[in-house]
């Protein structure tokens, strides 16, 4: 494997510590070992050598291109779950099922952030950050995972060799191991989206931000000759969809007047873990006061 | 490429159809790296081109198409757009022009493509083949089914015995209701049983002695400046929980200039307690001198509505001798709530216009359920906030036609004549209009008269009735039981002939919403696929069961099919000419409609109470004169004073009957053995089990609970900490939950948002039938709710036991 050159291996290095800083140092040797390990980086990582400035709040778009991000209103969201359910139903995720077996094992692309013990926080939708620095693609030995131009951290299904770096790396826990090839009884597979494929076992998967609905709505405006306008994407993905109280607003960061621009300038606005320097694409827009997993720690 | 063409040869495995195609070069263009695997289509992906689909023949490759019909899930009938590709449903979303969701759908309607696809349907008539119970069936051909069910109930009816059949039908509202209950009628039986989810009764119950409504309050949340809710799931367990939650995204959204305040008092933290601004605790069952306490302090305080007290409404004078009694130290003693709290509430309540109060199924749970829903009216009526903007409306039904009168023979007269099974009207349940709990009860004594079948539509209670075991009993004395469900459910699988109904994907039917604020909307059902099984849409069913019938049964049917039928009466939208679809001709009337998926009236409500109030005195009822006349016949029947009469009944004298009034809640148990008040509470996701055979719902209410996927198919009781600690209890034991009736197996839960004196276990999980997904998977909390059927409304009440934990 030793077979790249040194210093690609060393500018790996570089571009980890950067945002390492905040990490725990357990996370922090994580992604290191990772990176020695595989002592091998492709060549898609490149583009993104943005450093974060720590502690500053600062937009995570650069002001050019598309940079997909997402509101989630805390205000508003009821924690009734619908976009769980039309995450799984969209992106054909798999049930566990009561097999003591698969205890530990769920896929949840989506998910609730349970309320603590103590009753405080409330029930979190927690989809991929789809961090602008995001740690997942550092580790990935075999560029799996990636970032797109837009900003969506997604993932060849077929290139993962199942070694879980990235899982490991995600400080949100937002990506899952496929345990096994998905169980579905013969009726049910009729209701697979046929736009999304399903995954086999022994590969990461994770929230997309339903990018084959962005692919077809590129097809539609490029059929209809005209723009992406911020109407088409505010709802887009299944979850933003479906979503009763609208708590759920999708669209473009880099432009101003994007709804989802407009709320995460909003003073409610806040991100999870933000000093770990990851600069997730999605924002919590608090119900009172800002609200976070690192609550405690800051 | 090919445009029309069948589907491909299902051998060739190295077809590359055209979906998978553009499934494959869509995610590379994504990834940006074309190179990199184009020859092969991706191997691991489950392929649907080998599952074989009914009518896919109709459809070219690639084709689809997006289905307005409406959902099925629950009784809300919310508007869906089914995406159907290549005649398979693959997402079902909310429909933008349904005004209860507006494009936006709730977990449970999304999943409707499990109920659809649910591997364990039943797929043709079937006939008992053995012993009831053995699971043993012969599957037949649905003439054979037509003719055993004619000869039975034809039989029944030579011998003028037509009141011995029984109907139990689970929907509360819709054409399908009232088809069954014209069969009953042209067929000479008084025994149709509305199966209501239990609780909702209570609310039906109230809304017709104080509003003449039949139908459930209707809260125009998305407009109000105040909610008061006492103890209602509005954000959980209320029958229209999306809508809430949606009024109040479009409230805290786009109300710039106010937010509504939504004050939860309840003794749990529930989740909508969490949600909503404020949380005050409150003692157990005690919402009706909440209400009535809150309500003195206005009247008081001069803050009530007097001119809509003065035009609209009845026996004011006489409430407020009632009001008298709840002075806010008394009230403060028994709610457990601050005399303080009260008296802002109450400046609260005035000092915000419009204020609502909300009740629901959750907070009418207890033994006194009819005395909170009737005290949380009156309150909404001493606030001058039925009828308008921000307030309680009664039910504005769509104008739909109704069928012709039937003319019943003299064997359905003689039939109709005879007094219900149940009770109802009667000495025993002088208010209800339908006692379902107490159908075991007379089926077992035989009195007044045997059963000798039974129909079964949407309703399993084998499973969800308090105490199901009476159920199963009574049913083994049922010598023909007959079961339109299109899932081996409880009541299903010991019934002797099953036709199954569509799924709600596959048949036209109506979609009568709920009552919703101020407008009035009605919403189609239509087939998105094409039947997957032998099943039939009931309604066609029992239209061709009473044509082979005969007489007056088969003249009351003079329908092809449903879809006529339905169709007949919906042309009533079209006549009124002023809702949402605008149509030259009916024809054309009824296809825009079937397009568009939901007809809706927003025309500004007015004021038109005289039209709203459908009581005696066309006003709002403080005092029910419903109940007074109601009460008096039966104790005149008795040659009792009414007095007398309500008192041997164990309800207080005629002058509080009438009136709301508080009474204290009952538990089945003493304090000293079973210690635990158990809370059996409907989740978001499965409600009271019909959904429990859908993985997804199953892990998501876990989700909500914390817990792991593979817990969340257990039954879990959920205990405050400090009780956990006290019983030497941690998270994930087993224990027993005993009730003076029975006891089940959960898992603990320690939870901080339980209040102390409860035990909480979610409905829904421990189906002993209803599929795979279903079967055997936990314990259900009703075997230990003994029925304790409420004289006076004729309800058994679901929060009214006590248990005790002890380790397993």
């Amino acid at each position: 494997m030793n077979m790249k050159p040194a210093d690609s291996t060393e500018n790996k290095m570089l571009e980890i510590s950067e945002p390492a800083e905040g990490l725990g140092r357990k996370s922090f040797l994580k992604l290191l070992g990772a990176a020695a390990v595989t002592g091998w980086i492709g060549s898609a990582f490149g583009s993104e050598k943005k450093k974060a400035p720590q502690g500053e709040w600062e937009k995570v778009g650069d002001g050019k291109k598309r940079k997909w991000g997402m509101a989630i209103d805390l205000d508003l969201c009821s924690g009734c779950g619908s976009c769980v359910v039309a995450c799984h139903v969209e992106n054909n995720v798999p049930f566990t099922g009561d097999d003591p077996k698969k205890d530990g094992t769920e896929i949840n692309w989506m998910t609730l952030l349970p309320l603590r013990q103590e009753g405080e926080g409330q029930l979190t939708p927690l989809p991929c950050m789809h961090c602008e620095n995001p740690p997942c693609v550092k580790v990935c030995p075999v560029n799996a995972t990636f970032q797109t131009e837009e900003g969506i951290v997604d993932q060849i299904w077929d290139r993962c060799i199942g070694c879980r770096y990235c899982e490991n790396a995600c400080p949100y826990s937002r990506r899952y191991f496929n345990w096994a090839e998905p169980e579905w009884p013969e009726t049910y597979k009729q209701a697979l989206n046929p736009d999304v494929a399903t995954r086999p076992g022994g590969v990461v998967e994770k929230c997309t931000f339903c990018v084959h609905r962005i692919r077809d709505l590129k097809e539609k405006v490029r059929a209809e000759d005209r723009e992406i306008t911020d109407d088409d994407v505010r709802l887009l993905p299944a979850c933003a969809q479906s979503c009763p109280a609208e708590a759920i607003i999708f669209g473009d960061l880099n432009d101003e007047d994007s709804l989802v621009s407009r709320l995460s300038d909003s003073p409610r606005a806040n991100r999870l873990l933000e000093h770990v320097g990851t600069k997730p694409k999605v924002f919590y827009l608090a119900k009172e006061k800002p609200i976070g997993l690192d609550r405690k720690e800051s | 490429m090919s445009q029309i063409k069948g589907k491909p040869d299902p051998m060739d495995t190295k077809a590359l159809s055209r979906r998978n195609f553009f499934k494959t070069s869509g995610a590379l263009a994504a990834a940006g790296a074309l190179t990199a695997c184009f020859k092969r289509q991706d191997p691991y992906s489950i392929s649907q081109d080998k599952i074989p689909v009914p009518g896919s023949d109709k459809w070219y490759a690639g084709e689809e198409k997006t289905i307005a019909s409406s959902c099925g899930q629950c009784p809300i009938n919310c508007g869906i757009m089914v995406r159907v590709v290549e005649g398979r449903a693959v997402k079902i979303n909310g429909n933008p022009n349904s005004l209860l969701v507006g494009g936006k759908l709730g977990p449970k309607g999304q999943t409707g493509l499990f109920t659809l696809y649910d591997p364990d349907r039943i797929q043709s008539p079937l006939k008992r083949d053995g012993e009831r119970g053995s699971g043993k069936w012969k599957e037949i051909s649905w003439e054979e089914a037509y003719s055993e069910v004619a000869a039975k109930l034809g039989a029944l009816r030579n011998n003028s015995e037509s009141h011995k059949l029984s109907v139990i039908c689970g929907r509360e509202r819709g054409f399908m209701r009232d088809l069954l209950e014209r069969f009953c009628k042209s067929y000479g039986t008084p025994n149709f049983f509305d199966s209501l989810s239990t609780n909702d009764g209570t609310l039906f119950e109230a809304m017709e002695l104080m509003m003449g409504s039949s139908e459930l309050p209707g809260y125009d949340a998305a407009n109000s400046a105040y909610i008061l809710s006492l103890g209602a799931g509005i954000f959980e367990s209320t029958c229209n929980g999306i809508h809430f939650a949606r009024s109040q995204g479009i409230s805290r959204r786009e109300n710039q200039t106010r937010r509504t305040k939504i004050v939860q008092v309840e003794a749990n933290h529930s989740l909508t307690a969490k949600e909503s601004d404020e949380w005050i605790p409150i003692k157990v069952g005690t919402y009706d001198v909440l209400a009535l306490g809150i309500a003195n302090q206005l009247v008081k305080a001069n803050l009530h509505d007097m001119d809509f007290i003065n035009s609209y409404t009845h026996g004011f004078d006489k409430f407020l001798s009632v009001l008298e009694k709840y002075p806010s130290d008394k009230v403060s003693e028994i709610t457990g709530i601050p005399e303080k709290d009260i008296y802002r509430l109450t400046w609260e309540l005035a000092g915000s216009k419009p204020a609502l109060v909300v009740v629901d199924a959750r907070s009418a749970a207890t033994s006194n359920g009819l005395e909170i829903a009737r005290c949380a009216l009156a309150l909404n009526a001493l606030l001058g906030n039925i009828g308008r903007p921000g307030g309680l409306f009664s039910h504005k039904s769509a104008p739909v036609l109704d069928w012709a009168q039937i003319k019943p023979d003299t064997i359905a007269q003689h039939g109709l004549q005879q007094p219900a099974l149940d009770g109802r009207g009667l000495e025993k349940y002088p208010l209800a209009n339908s006692v379902v709990d107490a159908f075991p009860e007379s089926v077992l004594s035989g009195n007044p008269y045997s059963t000798e079948a039974l129909l079964i539509y949407y309703s399993n209670p084998l499973y969800t009735k308090n105490d199901p075991e009476q159920f199963k009993k009574a049913f083994d004395k049922i010598p023909f039981i007959v079961s339109f469900s299109p899932f081996m459910d409880e009541s299903t699988f010991s019934a002797d002939l099953i036709l199954p109904d569509h799924t709600y994907l596959e048949r036209w039917e109506d979609a009568t919403p709920p009552a919703m604020g101020p407008n009035s909307s009605m919403g189609i059902r239509r087939p998105v696929v094409e039947p997957l099984y032998k099943s039939k849409n009931t309604g066609d069913v029992v239209i061709e069961i009473a044509q082979a019938l005969g007489a007056s049964v088969g003249e009351s049917f003079p329908w092809k099919n449903f879809k006529e039928a339905m169709e007949e009466r919906m042309l009533g939208l079209y006549n009124a000419r002023n809702g949402s679809i605008a149509a030259d001709d009916p024809e054309a009337f009824l296809k825009k409609l079937n397009k568009l998926g939901a007809w809706n009236d927003e025309s500004a409500p007015g004021e038109n109470f005289a039209e709203a109030f459908k009581t005696p005195s066309k006003k709002f009822e403080f005092y029910s004169q419903m109940a007074e006349s109601k009460i008096r016949k039966i104790a005149q029947g008795k040659k009792k004073s009414p007095d007398e009469y309500l008192r041997d009944i164990g309800k207080p004298g005629m002058q509080s009957v009438c009136l709301p009034h508080s009474e204290e809640p009952t538990f089945t148990g003493t304090e000293a053995e079973f210690p635990l008040l158990l809370r059996p509470y409907k989740n978001i996701t499965y409600a009271i089990g019909s959904g429990a055979n859908i993985p997804y719902l199953r892990e998501l209410a876990g989700l909500q609970k914390g817990l792991r996927a593979v817990e969340s198919w257990r039954s879990w009781v959920e205990v405050h900490p400090s009780t956990a600690e006290k019983l030497g209890l941690e998270r994930g034991d087993e224990v027993w939950v005993e009730s003076p009736i029975g006891k089940i197996k959960a898992s603990v839960l320690p939870t901080v948002t339980v209040s102390p004196s409860m035990a909480l276990m979610a409905l829904g999980s421990g189906h002993t039938q209803l599929g795979r997904f279903a079967k055997g998977k936990g314990a259900n909390p009703k075997r230990l709710i003994p029925a304790n059927i409420d004289p006076l409304s004729g309800l058994s009440p679901r929060f009214s036991t006590r248990v005790r934990i002890t380790r397993a």
